[in-house]
C-alpha cells in the first residue's frame, strides 16, 4: 500500500490538474465545490414539482 | 523455474497512442513525464494486428492469442434471446487472461477498465469493468453502475463515488483543449460535449486506478484508457497541418484537442508513477497508432467499424523498472508479446501455443524463459467466470436460430434478425483477417470462401479472398475471382446509375462516395500481373490505384518492385522513398531503395540504405548480399567479403554469394584457404547453370525454345520429335528429359545450355545445379483446348468440353511446382505470358534478355513469333 501524497491546489471551479491527480483530488474538489449547479437546479425543479 | 524479475508490474494502456504525435510534444517539453520515462527505460513501436479493432486487440494483449483462440471477434455480440445486440462481454472470452494465470499462480491483480471486462471476473484482487465510467443517467439522478461492474462487491459504493460525470466537466477543464472557447456557441456545438464526455471517462478510470493503487495490495495492475483513441476520432481531422476540405472555423476551434488530450495523459501518468513504488516495473502500451499526418484518410471504405481505417499499424510501447535497459530503443514488438512479457517478468512460463514473445532485448541481463505446453490445460482455480456463464454468443445465436427454424420460438423482428446476421458475417470476417494477419492462410481462406459463397454481393469479402489466393499463388482462382468482382462492380454501378438522387444518397448515407472498392480490385490485380511478370499491365493497375489512394505503403512497395523488374531505377527510387515517408522503419523499403540506388550507380547512397535495412532486420540475407555487391564497387573488398559471409551464414545455399567469396579471396584478398572453402562448396554443390524453358504442355514452351535459339542460346535438343501441324516449327525436345524422375545422368550435358522441361518434372531436378527457369503462362482454357486438339479431340475442344477435373488438377500441379520453386535457393524464375509474347514481343524479349543477362537479336527473335499460330485463343467476352 502506498500513502504517498503530493499537495495540489484545489480550487472551487476545478481544473485539469485535479482530474489528473486522481481520487484524492477529485474528492477534495467536490467537497470544496459542493453539488454542481445543474444538480442544484434539478433539485429545485423536483421540489417545485413536488410542492404542486 | 525462471526467477521473478519484477516485484510489481503496472501496465497502462493508452488506446491509439502514436509516437508521431508524442515525439513533437516531447520535444516541445509538453509531455515531461513521458520524456523522463523514455530516458529511464526502453521504448519503441508496437505492431498491431489486423483488423485493428480495439476489443480484439486488448484481448490479444491480455491473453497472448489471436481472435480465433480468444473468442472476442468484434465490438458487439447477440443477446442471449436473439432480441438484439449488446457490446461484447468478458464471458465470450474463451481463454485465460493474464490476471487469471496470475490468480492461478497465487498473485493478486487489479484490473481497471480493460476492454472487454464486463461482467467482472472473481479474481484474486479487484476488477473494475469497462462499463464503469459510462454515464447513462443524469448526474442528479441515481447514477447506478450496470451489473457486473465491480469485483469484489464491497468496493462498489466507494468506486461508484469516484466516477466523474460529464456534467462535472466545466469550461475550466475544456479551455486547455479549446482555447477559442469563448467564441463557440456552447449550446449547439456537439464537439464540446464530446470532449467533456471523453475527459469525464478518462478521469473516472484514473480516479479508480489511483484509489486502488494507493489502497490495495497488488502484484499486477492493468489500467486501460480509451480517451486518446476517442479524442483522435473526434478531432484528428482538425489536427495541424490544415488539410483542404476541412471547415476553417472548425479547424481554428479544435486544432489543439488531440495535443491537449495527450498532455492530459502525461499529467495522469505523472500521478500513476508517483504512486508506484520504485521497484515497480511499468509498461505503457497502445494497441495501434492513429494517422495524424498526410495519411489521414479522407474517405472511409464502406464497411462496419469503418473509423478503424484511421488507425495506423504501429502503436507505442515503453517499459522501465529494475533490470530494464535505460534510454534504448526496442524493435519488433507486437501486441501479442504483452502477456509473454508479463509472464516472464513474474518468472512464470510462457504458453508454447502463445503467438508472441517476451521483449528480451529490453533486459539488461540475459533472461531464461520457461515454457509450458498450454495454460488452458493447467487445472485449478483461475478466477474465471463459472463455466455456465462462459459462452460463445454466436454459437448460442445459431442454436437459437435452429429453435426458430424448428418453430419452437418466434423469430425476432426482421430488421433485428438481419442486423444479427450481418454482424455474424462481419465477426467471421474479422476472424479470417486476424488469421491471415498471423499467416494462417488456409484457415482464413476457408472462412472467406464461406463468406463469399453466402454473401456474393459483398465485394470486400471477395477482395480479401482474391488477395489470399494471390498470396498462396493460386493464380487461376485469383484471376477468376477478380473477374467476378469486376463484373459485380459493373452491375452495382449500373444499378446506381438507375437510382434516383434520393435513393443514391440513402445508399451512401454516412459514407463519403465509396471509391476504394474498385481501387482495391485493381491493387490485387496489379499484384497478380506482377507475379505473372506482366509488369507493364501491373503498372497500369497500380497507377489507377495511386490516383485514388495516393498514400498507401503497400502500393508504393509494389510499384517500387515493378520498377525494379522493369529496370527503371529512378522510378523505383521515387516509390521506395514514398514508402519510407509512410514507414521509415520498414527494412524492406530501405532494401528496395538501397537496391535501386545500387543499380543506378549511387554506391554511397545504396550503402547507407542497406546498412539501415540490416540494422532494422539483421536476418535479411539478400540485403547483406547487396551490401557486398556495393562494397565491391566501392573498392572495399575486405568488407565486401564480410558482407557476403554474413549472407551465406544466413542463407548457406546462396551460391551467388559463394561465387563472390571465392573470387574475392582468390583474386583480391590473397586468401587461397578461404577461397578453397567456397570453391569446394561450388564444386560440390553446383556443377553448372542450366537454362530451362518450362510450363504446362501447350503453353508456348516450344515457341520460347525457338525464340531463345534465335537469341543465340545454346540449345539441348535431339530433334527426335519431328515438326508437325501442332508445332510446325519443331518441338525442341530432348528425349532423356522424360526420364528425369529416375535418371539424372544426362544433366551434365545440359550445363550451360537451354533445355525444355515440363512443369510437373521440375521438382525432380537436383540441387547441384543453378537453374534459370523461363516459365510459360497461358490461359488454362487455351492450354486444355490445344491439348485436346493435339489428342485428336477437335470436336470436344471446339465445344470446350474438357474433363472437369483436369483444370483443377493442373492448377494443383502448378501450385506444387510454385511451392517447390519458392524453397529453392538455386532457382531463379521469370514468368512469361504466352499472350504477351504474341501481343508485345519486344517488351517481353527485353525482360527475357535481362533475365538471362545476354544480348540477343530482337529482330531474329521476333521472327519466331507468329500470330497465326495463336489458334486456340480465348476471346474476351
Amino acid at each position: 500500500m502506498s500513502d504517498k501524497k503530493t499537495e495540489i491546489e484545489i480550487t472551487e471551479e476545478g481544473n485539469l490538474g485535479i482530474l489528473a491527480y486522481g481520487d484524492i483530488a477529485v474528492e477534495a474538489w467536490r467537497r470544496k465545490r459542493g453539488p454542481i449547479k445543474e444538480e442544484e437546479e434539478k433539485e429545485v425543479d423536483k421540489k417545485k414539482k413536488g410542492s404542486k | 523455474m525462471s526467477k521473478r524479475l519484477a516485484k510489481k508490474v503496472l501496465l497502462i494502456g493508452w488506446d491509439a497512442a502514436d509516437w508521431k504525435v508524442m515525439y513533437p510534444l516531447i520535444e516541445q517539453g509538453k509531455m515531461p513525464t513521458l520524456a523522463k520515462f523514455l530516458s529511464e527505460g526502453v521504448h519503441g513501436k508496437i505492431q498491431t494486428l489486423d483488423p485493428p479493432l480495439s476489443p480484439m486487440l486488448w484481448t490479444s494483449m491480455a491473453t497472448g492469442y489471436r481472435a480465433d483462440k480468444h473468442g472476442i471477434t468484434g465490438f458487439v455480440e447477440p443477446l442471449a434471446d436473439n432480441s438484439g445486440m449488446r457490446p461484447v462481454t468478458s464471458t465470450s472470452r474463451k481463454v485465460k487472461a493474464i490476471w487469471n494465470i496470475l490468480h492461478q499462480s497465487g498473485l493478486k491483480s487489479n484490473v481497471v477498465g480493460w476492454w472487454p471486462s464486463n461482467p467482472v471476473e472473481p479474481i484474486n484482487g479487484v476488477m473494475v469493468s469497462n462499463l464503469y465510467q459510462q454515464a447513462s443517467k443524469e448526474v442528479g439522478e441515481n447514477w447506478k453502475m450496470p451489473d457486473g461492474t465491480i469485483h469484489p462487491q464491497e468496493l462498489t459504493e466507494k468506486l461508484a463515488s469516484l466516477r466523474v460525470h460529464p456534467k462535472e466537466i466545466n469550461w475550466q477543464h475544456i479551455l486547455p483543449f479549446v482555447p477559442n472557447l469563448e467564441q463557440i456557441d456552447k449550446e449547439k456545438d456537439k464537439t464540446l460535449k464530446g470532449i467533456a464526455k471523453i475527459l469525464a471517462h478518462a478521469s473516472s478510470i484514473h480516479s479508480a486506478s489511483t484509489y486502488l493503487q494507493r489502497e490495495t495490495e497488488w502484484d499486477f495492475m492493468a489500467v486501460y484508457h480509451d480517451a486518446i483513441d476517442h479524442f483522435s476520432h473526434l478531432c484528428m481531422k482538425f489536427h495541424p497541418p490544415y488539410r483542404l476540405g476541412i471547415p476553417k472555423e472548425m479547424y481554428q476551434n479544435y486544432n489543439q484537442v488531440v495535443n491537449a488530450g495527450y498532455m492530459f495523459h502525461d499529467m495522469m501518468l505523472e500521478r500513476s508513477l508517483q504512486l508506484a513504488d520504485e521497484d515497480t516495473t511499468v509498461i505503457l502500451v497502445s494497441d495501434h497508432g492513429f494517422h495524424s499526418d498526410h495519411l489521414r484518410p479522407k474517405y472511409f471504405m464502406k464497411e462496419p467499424a469503418a473509423p478503424a481505417q484511421e488507425h495506423s499499424p504501429f502503436g507505442m510501447v515503453c517499459i522501465k523498472g529494475p533490470g530494464i535497459k535505460k534510454g534504448e530503443i526496442m524493435h519488433g514488438a507486437s501486441v501479442l508479446d504483452v502477456t509473454p512479457t508479463l509472464l516472464t517478468l513474474f518468472g512464470l512460463p510462457i504458453g508454447e501455443n502463445m503467438e508472441g514473445k517476451p521483449w528480451l532485448q529490453a533486459f539488461e541481463e540475459e533472461i531464461k524463459v520457461d515454457t509450458i505446453k498450454d495454460w488452458e490445460k493447467e487445472e485449478g482455480d483461475a478466477g474465471q467466470h463459472p463455466k455456465d456463464l462462459q459462452d460463445d454468443p454466436w454459437a448460442a445465436q445459431e442454436a437459437m436460430q435452429q429453435l426458430i427454424e424448428l418453430g419452437y420460438i418466434d423469430a425476432p423482428d426482421e430488421n433485428i434478425a438481419e442486423r444479427i446476421r450481418e454482424q455474424k458475417q462481419e465477426s467471421k470476417y474479422y476472424v479470417a483477417r486476424n488469421l491471415i494477419d498471423g499467416d494462417k492462410y488456409d484457415k482464413g481462406i476457408a472462412i472467406l470462401e464461406e463468406l463469399v459463397r453466402d454473401n456474393p454481393r459483398e465485394v470486400r469479402y471477395g477482395q480479401r479472398l482474391a488477395s489470399c489466393y494471390l498470396h498462396k499463388k493460386q493464380f487461376g482462382k485469383c484471376k477468376d475471382l477478380i473477374d467476378n468482382l469486376k463484373d459485380l462492380q459493373r452491375i452495382i454501378e449500373e444499378e446506381e446509375s438507375k437510382m434516383s438522387e434520393e435513393e443514391l444518397e440513402k445508399k451512401n448515407k454516412s459514407f463519403m462516395k465509396e471509391i476504394e472498392l474498385p481501387n482495391y480490385i485493381d491493387f490485387v490485380e496489379g499484384q497478380l500481373l506482377m507475379h505473372l511478370n506482366r509488369t507493364k499491365k501491373a503498372m497500369e493497375s497500380f497507377k489507377k490505384v495511386e490516383e485514388k489512394s495516393p498514400n498507401s505503403f503497400d502500393l508504393f512497395m509494389n510499384i517500387g518492385k515493378v520498377c525494379l523488374l522493369r529496370h527503371k531505377w529512378d522510378d523505383a527510387k521515387e516509390y521506395y522513398i514514398k514508402a519510407l515517408s509512410v514507414d521509415d522503419t520498414s527494412a524492406n523499403a530501405h532494401h528496395g531503395l538501397g537496391l535501386s540506388l545500387l543499380r543506378s550507380g549511387d554506391i554511397e547512397g545504396a550503402l547507407e540504405e542497406l546498412f539501415i535495412c540490416v540494422t532494422l532486420k539483421h536476418d535479411f540475407p539478400n540485403a547483406h548480399y547487396h551490401i557486398g555487391e556495393a562494397l565491391v564497387k566501392y573498392g572495399e573488398k575486405e568488407n565486401a567479403a564480410n558482407a557476403f559471409e554474413a549472407a551465406v551464414a544466413l542463407s548457406p545455399g546462396m551460391t551467388k554469394a559463394h561465387r563472390w567469396l571465392a573470387d574475392l579471396y582468390q583474386n583480391e584478398l590473397n586468401n587461397p584457404e578461404k577461397a578453397k572453402v567456397h570453391l569446394d562448396f561450388l564444386d560440390k554443390n553446383i556443377k553448372g547453370e542450366i537454362t530451362i524453358v518450362s510450363g504446362l504442355p501447350r503453353s508456348g514452351t516450344s515457341m520460347m525454345m525457338q525464340i531463345l535459339d534465335a537469341a543465340g542460346m545454346d540449345m539441348l535438343t535431339d530433334k527426335k520429335r519431328e515438326p508437325d501441324n501442332n508445332n510446325p516449327k519443331g518441338y525442341y525436345e530432348f528425349e532423356p528429359v522424360k526420364r528425369l524422375m529416375v535418371d539424372k545422368s544426362w544433366l551434365p550435358e545440359a550445363a550451360g545450355k537451354t533445355v525444355k522441361i515440363i512443369a510437373q518434372l521440375l521438382p525432380f531436378l537436383p540441387s547441384t545445379y543453378n537453374y534459370k527457369i523461363i516459365f510459360m503462362r497461358r490461359n488454362m482454357v487455351e492450354v486444355l483446348r490445344s491439348q485436346q486438339i493435339m489428342l485428336g479431340k477437335e470436336d470436344e475442344a471446339k465445344a470446350e468440353i474438357f474433363p472437369v477435373t483436369l483444370n483443377e488438377a493442373f492448377e494443383k500441379q502448378l501450385k506444387k511446382v510454385e511451392d517447390w520453386i519458392e524453397t529453392q535457393a538455386n532457382v531463379e524464375i521469370l514468368n512469361v505470358n504466352y499472350a504477351d509474347v504474341i501481343e508485345n514481343p519486344e517488351e517481353e524479349f527485353e525482360s527475357i534478355l535481362g533475365f538471362l543477362n545476354i544480348n540477343g537479336d530482337l529482330e531474329k527473335m521476333k521472327n519466331m513469333v507468329s500470330k497465326k499460330l495463336y489458334r486456340n485463343k480465348v476471346e474476351k467476352k
